[in-house]
């Protein structure tokens, strides 16, 4: 009995997912306005649903004394690798994941040419800073689905292969209060974000 | 033939002391010898040898911020009028009491200037990589930024970026040389006037001074330093048209080509130099160390002396 409750349930799975890829058609596109630059739109986490890890890490760089780039947004469960290629040792520590104390790191100081990987298992925002070169920052933006976007300057965004439903979209930039929105794409549909200190 | 010099000095040295004394100081310059196989006495001092760190980097001093003070002697034309170096006999043959602020004149401003700002890109300031071994100032800089951080972390990022400055110091790095010549207490001394200069709160009242038996250790230092930025150990001596076209004279040339007074005179005045062809007098290129005393100058004339460059 139990087994055939199992095969059941997996079955189940296979169905939904075959239906998720039959969806994967939807388009969100929008503008963020609020800030200056570059903003992050993501998808929030889908109940009962679950992406794997990219298998590649990111690269988060030090040069010239400054984080390349300054913002990095990564599927959670996510390895960055940070590589010092400036010509002096670089300090890498983040108090905090989305303002948990518990999910700060500090990977030490290293020497130009070395790097250290992490692996972010959580989602939320770590504030990169370098002990050393405190005018040194950077952000990286650990979002729960594998649908994000970077918006252009202007704060103009396009997410595609979305699946068709309704989920919850923020937007994040820096220095700004996280804006969260509901939304039903079917398609294609639109939303833009106004964001405030 | 050079090298007679410093054994005829322990020589001389050993005629003075009882047999017995001899017998202790022979044990402990073997003793000491074994651990240090590249000093010449019981003293720890060491020639300067090898080539410039100029060189090293492949580059030359006018393409370079290294070694430049940014201040060039007076034009030429200018006599010497019997000028002599003012020279206390205590620095000599007594121990010196030196100051962070010493070593910092001997082994750093050179490069990154009085006020530890460096030069462009090239000579990275040091002021924050010091401000970064404070508890205190992470601290205080990370409640400015709305982010507050444990003391324990605090301390942990200090501990980090004190053992990254002691590596650099060591090993050095890319554009800078490594500094193996200044000793454990004189790092420790250098460290509390980094501190100072960095605008570290209360750094001014945990000065260490630090003394040094020789004045030979001075001169060591500044050649080590200063000096061996530009000017390689040893080499042929540079003819007038050589110097012209930019050659810089090795430090072994520098003592048999100039007496003491103008060796000092040309140090911490400046002084016109000859060259080109035909022979003429120009305002030259190195830079003059004007925040050197003739008696720190004068040690570092007769450590070329009793220690002489090799290549």
């Amino acid at each position: 009995m139990k087994k055939d409750y199992n095969l059941l349930l997996v079955r189940t799975v296979w169905i939904f997912l075959a239906l998720c890829t039959t969806g994967l058609a939807g388009t969100l596109s929008g503008k963020v306005s609020g800030g200056k630059g570059a903003s992050v739109v993501y998808v929030e986490a889908i109940p009962g649903k679950t992406f794997p890890a990219p298998a590649a890490p990111f690269t988060m760089g030090q040069k010239g004394l400054t984080f390349r780039p300054h913002i990095l947004a990564v599927p959670v469960g996510s390895s960055v690798s940070f590589l010092n290629n400036d010509d002096v040792d670089h300090n890498i520590f983040w108090p905090s994941v989305g303002g948990n104390k518990k999910q700060g790191h500090n990977l030490g100081t290293f020497p130009a040419g070395e790097s250290r990987t992490y692996k972010y298992e959580t989602a939320g925002v770590a504030p990169l800073l370098c002990n050393v070169h405190p005018e040194m920052s950077a952000y990286i933006i650990v979002v729960p689905t594998p649908y994000y976007v970077l918006t252009d300057d202007s704060g103009s965004y396009t997410l595609s292969n979305l699946p068709d439903g309704e989920y919850k979209v923020s937007a994040w930039h820096e220095g700004m209060k996280v804006q969260t929105k509901p939304i039903a794409v079917a398609g294609t549909a639109s939303l833009d974000f106004a964001l405030a200190k | 033939m050079r090298n007679a010099q410093p054994s005829r000095l322990v020589q001389t040295l050993a005629k003075l002391v009882t047999p017995s004394k001899i017998v202790a100081v022979g044990l402990a310059t073997l003793s000491l010898s074994l651990g240090q196989t590249t000093a010449d006495n019981n003293l720890g001092i060491t020639r300067v040898e090898g080539e410039s760190w100029l060189n090293h980097l492949n580059r030359t001093i006018g393409n370079s911020a290294m070694g430049r003070s940014w201040s060039l002697g007076p034009p030429p034309g200018q006599k010497a009028d019997g000028w002599r170096p003012r020279l206390s006999p205590a620095f000599a043959d007594r121990p010196v009491t030196l100051h962070g602020s010493d070593l910092y004149r001997f082994n750093c401003r050179e490069c990154h200037q009085e006020t530890g700002q460096g030069v462009g890109r090239e000579i990275k300031p040091l002021i924050s990589p010091v401000r970064a071994t404070s508890v205190e100032l992470i601290m205080t800089q990370m409640k400015a930024r709305g982010m507050e951080l444990s003391r324990a972390d605090a301390m942990l990022l200090a501990q980090q970026a004190n053992t990254g400055l002691i590596q650099r110091l060591h090993k050095g790095g890319k554009n800078m040389p490594p500094l193996p010549q200044l000793r454990d207490p004189e790092i420790r001394s250098l460290f509390a006037y980094l501190r100072e200069l960095a605008g570290v709160p209360g750094a001014e009242k945990q000065q260490v001074t630090y003394i040094e038996p020789t004045s030979f250790h001075i001169g060591e230092l500044i050649v080590k330093s200063t000096c061996h930025i530009c000017h390689n150990a040893a080499g042929e001596n540079p003819t007038p048209q050589q110097l012209f076209d930019g050659m810089i004279p090795p430090l072994s040339s520098l003592t048999t080509r100039t007496g003491l007074p103008a060796f000092v005179r040309k140090v911490t005045k400046g002084a016109p130099i000859v060259m080109g062809t035909p022979k003429e007098e120009y305002r030259g290129r190195m830079p003059v160390f004007y925040y050197l005393t003739d008696d720190e100058v004068t040690s570092a004339y007769l450590y070329l002396s009793f220690y002489p460059p090799q290549s």
